[in-house]
């Protein structure tokens, strides 16, 4: 689960090209040779993938690593990596990969079942700290691999775990020939720091590093020992360290970048007005959220607690407002917290009540809420006007706005809405620990479009259950229920019963508005128009998933 | 002397602004957003179909009354701390002295993010920034306070004081009557430095995000939002452009009065 400070999201539903840019690859010989430029945000941290938690070293660090299985960024299902096929046991307990023959890393040296059941070892080892590690406990056992033979490895799992598959996307494989010395003597957090010798870090992705320049630019060049025959196309790729947004933006209209990577809506205005291809991927994963706070000790908890309340609250926010104003268009209105961008998980039966300024007033007053003669809404169990807080992040213009017409939205069931802006560190202080806030706007989501990367935030006891988190028992009779699915989807196997269990998660969660589900931003990106086999998606890392497939056209437009 | 009324001209504009907004600067008209300029809208609408030109003349009074009133405190509290320590000289005049140092070393903007933070988030975005910049001028007297107590020890020294002291005039009253009256012209002169300073630390404030915030105008926010949302000037620049060059016309007012002021201003 990821709580995002700005606009990341990921999934898809359509293709809308602003300027024509085909979404599938056209029938064209692909061409070898070129270097692809593609701008990166921040200076690189570290080579090493065990450690790195950092979007600019992980965007770097995937185009140089293999992972067994890997999720197709496109069809968001899983496919062969470096194991070239995979068995699951009926009890859903096991695992069995094999790995294709003759991988080597980009070294050269042969990658077997030893180099996997290391890489198991690393990432598992407490000592480490790796960010991968909670991924592989099931209810805090970890997941056991043993070798069968030199190209079989076997998984056990402590519990049967639906789409375990999926955990295994973007767990690098590591070369134990070069970091074993260092992981037994507890130096493996500094190997491979930014200092590395660019021949000493080795790995099974389609590149391998051949410079890097700091401040400057990232290097990678083709790793001829890439599994895949004949590729790489490309002879290599240059991310160039380019902080600020606006000079990526002219350096891609002059021609120094062949790529832009996620667009924020300001940036679509600018380049389209440059006459530049921007293409539009739709909706994202990313969902943009008011949550109320249910905890107990909450001064406004007498209000917050009535469904009745949430609800109205609910039908008097204009969501198209939201897509149209803030997003430009861009954007989904939403009414349940998976977007139309998860294709496998999104739910049409999730109700779409239209807005309705009189049916929320109908509804706060069957529940007893009533304005006084001054037209403010009158709390019946204080008989005090209702007003609250709405906790922004003050590094998100997006969300300040949503705020401005969510407060204006309510104003006119005579309720007084203050926004407070606040920096993120200080408003996830407020929402994850003390607890002092009324309301928080926030983005969730983002990640992997299964459940099971969301389970903190759907279970009672989870950390990130926002509006009443870490619950040792659930609160509500529908919190266990949710409870209660999250954690049967979770063993069960079958996909259309997993599918039925969610959906009914889904439907809880639009039913009970412990969240208002506001709008889930398009996944906007930007290319030269000069790439071939170029298949954006909405899931992380959009642009550069199939970095291998690549190729620069020949005949394209071309940069100087 | 002209510039001194240019800026006062300003000032009255600035200030009263909102009483000539020809709109509500906060009413939304959602289905006329970023609409250009029009005889309804002179410098058209904003992302939610308010009109800017109510924004931009609500926006310009505050920030003008909070830049103002920061102002009128900083140099009470600097002009009685200074002149305190100097007066009274010994252990007062020492520990002013070093309070004055320690403030003068504070890093009011990562201050500013912290208290930002404690505040309570029921206070309106408004008050919220209005009790920051109270925050500010707490911490930004010591300036003025050094250079009060540094013009009060040289006064005491004039040949006249020392002469009343001969014919045993109380100290009140040879402060009252000779060393006070001393201090106006740098009191003056304090105040065109610091007021457009607060001004702008209002804009400061509105680029973190810590700013008057959403729904209420100011100049710093008009700014702001309007150079992220139209992406600079090449998009709607008849929203960004009135703040933009009313900020340096305002502080270009102030530095041309402060000259003036230099010249105007009795000095002893």
């Amino acid at each position: 689960m990821r709580l995002n400070s700005v606009p990341l999201s990921a999934g898809a539903v359509a293709i809308m090209a602003l300027s024509i840019v085909p979404a599938k690859p056209v029938a064209e010989h692909p061409v070898r040779g070129g270097i692809l430029h593609v701008a990166q945000r921040a200076e690189l941290k570290t080579f090493n993938p065990v450690v790195a938690i950092d979007a600019p070293s992980r965007e770097v660090l995937w185009r140089l690593n293999g992972d067994l299985l890997t999720i197709n960024r496109v069809t968001q299902k899983v496919v062969p990596g470096l194991a070239e096929s995979w068995t699951q046991s009926h009890d859903g307990k096991r695992y069995t990969l094999k790995l294709r023959q003759g991988l080597r890393f980009s070294d050269g040296a042969a990658c077997t079942a030893d180099d996997v059941l290391f890489s198991w070892a690393v990432y598992l080892d407490e000592a480490v700290q790796s960010p991968q590690r909670d991924l592989l406990l099931i209810d805090g056992k970890p997941i056991q691999v043993s070798k069968v033979d030199e190209h079989t490895v076997a998984f056990g799992l402590p519990e049967p775990y639906a789409a375990a598959e999926r955990l295994f996307d973007s767990l690098a494989i590591l070369p134990r020939h070069k970091l074993e010395s260092a992981w037994k003597s507890g130096k493996l957090r500094e190997a491979w720091g930014v200092g590395t010798p660019a021949s000493e870090v080795v790995g099974m992705g389609p590149f391998r590093l051949k410079e890097y320049r700091p401040g400057e630019a990232i290097l990678l060049e083709r790793n001829p020992y890439y599994w895949q025959a004949g590729l790489p196309y490309l002879d290599g790729i240059e991310f160039r360290l380019l902080a600020d947004e606006e000079l990526q933006l002219a350096r891609f209209v002059s021609g120094d970048l062949d790529i832009l990577n996620r667009l924020s809506m300001q940036s679509v205005s600018y380049l389209t007005s440059k006459g530049a291809t921007v293409t539009d991927l739709g909706s994202g994963l990313e969902y943009n959220v008011l949550c109320f706070n249910l905890s107990p000790g909450n001064s406004k908890l007498g209000s917050f607690c009535k469904r009745e309340f949430r609800a109205a609250l609910s039908l008097a926010t204009d969501r198209e407002a939201i897509a149209k104003l803030v997003y430009q268009g861009r954007a989904v209105p939403l009414w349940g917290h998976v977007s139309p961008g998860n294709r496998l998980w999104h739910s049409s039966r999730i109700a779409h009540p239209p807005l309705s300024v009189e049916a929320a007033r109908n509804q706060l007053s069957a529940a007893g809420f009533r304005p006084n003669g001054k037209g403010q809404l009158i709390d019946p169990a204080t008989g005090m006007p209702i007003g609250f807080s709405i906790l922004v992040s003050s590094s998100s213009p997006e969300r300040m706005q949503m705020a401005a017409l969510l407060a204006a939205d309510w104003a006119k069931l005579g309720i007084e809405v203050t926004v407070a802006p606040l920096e993120f560190r200080s408003l996830l202080e407020r929402v994850l620990k003390t607890r002092q806030f009324d309301t928080v706007l926030l983005g969730l989501g983002g990640g992997d479009a299964d459940p099971n990367p969301e389970m903190n935030v759907w279970l009672s006891s989870g950390g990130m259950h926002v509006w009443n988190p870490n619950q040792k028992q659930p609160a509500t009779d529908w919190e266990a229920e949710i409870d209660s699915l999250m954690r049967r989807q979770m063993v069960t196997i079958q996909p259309a019963e997993r599918r039925r269990l969610y959906d009914r998660v889904q439907e809880i969660a639009a039913a009970q508005v412990p969240m208002i589900f506001l709008a889930s931003p398009n996944v906007v990106i930007a290319q030269r128009g000069n790439v071939g086999n170029f298949r954006p998606a909405v899931l992380h890392h959009f642009t550069l998933w199939n970095a291998d497939e690549l190729y620069l056209r020949k005949d394209g437009s071309q940069r100087r | 002397m002209r510039a001194m009324w240019a800026a006062a001209l300003l000032l009255m504009i600035y200030a009263l602004g909102w009483r000539f907004a020809p709109g509500d600067p906060l009413e939304q008209h959602r289905e006329m957003a970023r609409a250009g300029p029009s005889a309804g809208h002179w410098l058209g609408t904003d992302d939610f179909g308010r009109d800017v030109f109510s924004r931009f003349l609500a926006g310009g009074s505050w920030s003008v009354l909070e830049g103002a009133s920061a102002t009128a405190l900083v140099l009470a509290l600097g002009w009685i701390c200074g002149a305190a320590a100097a007066m009274r000289r010994g252990w007062t005049d020492r520990i002013l002295s070093a309070i004055i140092e320690l403030l003068l070393t504070l890093p009011w903007l990562y201050l500013l993010i912290g208290l930002r933070s404690l505040l309570p988030l029921g206070m309106a975005p408004r008050k919220a920034v209005a009790v920051m910049l109270l925050m500010i001028a707490a911490v930004s007297w010591a300036r003025p306070a050094r250079l009060v107590r540094g013009l009060v020890l040289s006064l005491k020294e004039r040949g006249y004081v020392a002469a009343a002291r001969g014919f045993n005039v109380p100290e009140w009253r040879i402060f009252g009557r000779h060393i006070l009256p001393g201090t106006y012209g740098l009191l003056a002169t304090q105040a065109l430095v610091l007021f457009p300073r607060f001004v702008l630390a209002e804009v400061t404030l509105s680029y973190l995000g810590l700013g008057a915030g959403e729904p209420d105008p100011s100049w710093g926010g008009l700014i702001f939002d309007g150079l992220k949302r139209a992406y600079g000037l090449s998009e709607q620049w008849w929203r960004v452009l009135p703040p933009i060059l009313m900020l340096p016309l305002f502080v270009s007012c102030a530095i041309a009065a402060r000259v003036a002021a230099r010249r105007f201003l009795p000095s002893r």
